[in-house]
């Protein structure tokens, strides 16, 4: 199948239509919900969804307060995805940053930043999660926050496995040669080609941070409901 | 063999430091513990004389060696939670029950995966492969406490085939473990998939096919050893995740583990408790890696440590 030009599978179709269906609910959400998220209907509590002998006004029922679910499901959508989005962005730029100077420079340096990796990575994330927001408290910042900090280990194993490969060829040699200084060095010559794998971990780490959120949000300690 | 074992465990020493000062910060970045302890009417000379007693006036440098000083002589803490009990004797009584619960995990990822990585890998492109590749879709994107909800609304309240939840008989295992297991082996199936695709595309097996071994014993005798290397690290990568599972699963069906522990503690700010955990399940997934390291030299030959 060809679409703008460029062969599409099918599977790629649908991921690609089901996406802009979630982005799309949460961008509408505030047209798109029959009720306030937050409103509580105290005379209408703990109703069932519709096809289960609840009321259409409610298709998904109510919760203990009389809050409609399907409202608060498509606000929902928007913290998920922001969380997703904006944890992964900060992991990413932590973890390339990382990954780079440790790939790049080697030595003692490249050590520590291993270790550290070492260390985050045999913690359970959930514990690290639980421990890290139970010290802060939920909420949309320190959640970001604590994703950032504990999913750039993987970005910087990816860019400094890349960046070890890409180090020593021709364009980099070149560009040092030229007196270069070496942040530009990094940013302009070794970073965009590294940017393949760099795509990839954060494609699928906007999906696991999502689930994660979902967990977190389900043991109490994710963000604060919306009252 | 012996070496590269004692090596491997020198290692994971700097690692261990790593895990403590993390800990270390974090709980000291999440206040005094004095004001926890002591009455909101408490006179300062009370409040400044417990801070002397536990060390909380000395420079945190300090405050970090004693800390370290005493996690090697085995002293954890002791928790504000539950009667002023000794928080390490608190974690390693549930460390059995998580510890159960990942094993059946990883037998009903191991139950699953193996046969449906087998089959989609052999019958590849049609609708085996096909089932095995949507079930391991739908396995990654699936939240594990949304399965454990749905499995104990249809197996334990509808059906009532099992019980919904807490530990003691095998029947309370059943649900728990398929609930952790399942996001393992969506993970696994797909990897014995490629990687047995690609050891099945190798010389070795179109000569063993060529000499007229029977198919059985080119895939289990031929393909199957090689491909096995790669799920085996993968499933000794998961063990953290599993971990980080069995928090949330334990959660959903009240098993009485480190998990639901951790969550409790957290809770009520029993921050000795939590620094237990987290440093107790750190140590129990660095064994697991290196188990699973010691295990390639089992299987392949080939790899020999020095």
């Amino acid at each position: 199948m060809r679409l703008f030009g460029r062969r599409v599978t099918l599977p790629a179709l649908l991921g690609a239509i089901g996406l802009l269906a979630f982005v799309a609910v949460a961008v509408l959400a505030p047209w798109l919900s029959p009720h306030d998220p937050a409103e509580a209907h105290l005379l209408d509590r703990l109703r069932p969804p519709s096809p289960f002998g609840g009321e259409p006004d409610y298709p998904l029922g109510t919760d203990h307060l009389g809050r409609d679910m399907l409202s608060r499901l498509l606000y929902g959508s928007r913290v998920a995805l922001a969380v997703g989005f904006a944890g992964v962005l900060l992991a990413a730029t932590v973890g390339i940053t990382l990954g780079l100077v440790s790939g790049y420079f080697g030595g003692s340096v490249d050590a520590v930043i291993m270790r550290l990796v070492d260390t985050l990575i045999s913690i359970p994330n959930v514990l690290l999660y639980l421990t890290v927001l139970g010290v802060f408290g939920p909420g949309f910042g320190v959640l970001v926050g604590v994703i950032g900090f504990v999913n750039w280990t993987t970005f910087a194993r990816v860019v400094r496995a890349e960046v070890l490969s890409v180090r020593n060829r021709g364009y980099v040699e070149a560009a040092r040669a030229l007196g270069q200084r070496t942040p530009l060095l990094l940013g302009r010559h070794v970073l965009p080609n590294v940017v393949g794998p760099i795509i990839v971990v954060a494609t699928l780490s906007v999906a696991t941070v999502i689930i994660l959120e979902a967990s977190l949000s389900f043991l109490g300690l994710a963000c604060n409901r919306p009252r | 063999m012996a070496v590269y074992v004692l090596r491997r465990l020198v290692q994971m020493v700097p690692v261990l430091f790593g895990i403590t000062l993390i800990v270390f910060v974090l709980l000291r970045v999440s206040g005094d513990p004095v004001v926890l302890m002591l009455p909101e009417d408490a006179p300062r000379e009370q409040v400044e004389a417990l801070r002397r007693s536990l060390g909380l006036d000395r420079p945190l440098p300090e405050q970090y060696a004693m800390f370290v000083g005493d996690l090697l002589r085995g002293d954890f803490g002791r928790s504000i939670r539950y009667g002023n009990q000794d928080v390490l004797q608190i974690v390693l009584e549930r460390l059995p029950a998580t510890l159960e619960l990942a094993a059946a995990a990883i037998l009903v990822a191991l139950l699953i995966s193996v046969p449906a990585g087998v089959i989609a890998a052999v019958r590849r492109r049609r609708w085996p492969d096909h089932a095995a590749t949507t079930f391991s879709v739908l396995g990654e994107a699936m939240p594990n406490f949304w399965l454990g909800i749905m499995l104990i609304l249809v197996f334990a309240v509808q059906l009532r085939l099992f019980p919904v939840s807490g530990r003691g008989s095998v029947a309370n295992l059943v649900l728990p473990a398929i609930t952790l297991g399942a996001g393992l082996a969506a993970v696994l199936t797909r990897l014995l998939r490629s990687s047995l695709i690609e050891a099945l595309n190798q010389d070795y097996v179109r000569t063993a096919h060529a000499k007229g071994a029977r198919p059985r014993v080119v895939l289990v005798k031929h393909a199957m050893r090689n491909a096995i290397l790669g799920y085996l690290t993968v499933l000794g990568l998961q063990m953290a995740s599993l971990l980080a599972g069995s928090v949330v699963t334990e959660q959903v069906f009240a098993w009485p583990g480190i998990g639901l522990l951790a969550v409790q503690a957290i809770n009520s700010r029993d921050m000795a408790v939590v620094q237990a955990i987290v440093i107790v399940s750190s140590l129990v997934v660095m064994v697991a890696n290196l188990v699973v390291d010691v295990l390639y030299a089992v299987i392949d030959p080939r790899i020999q440590y020095t």
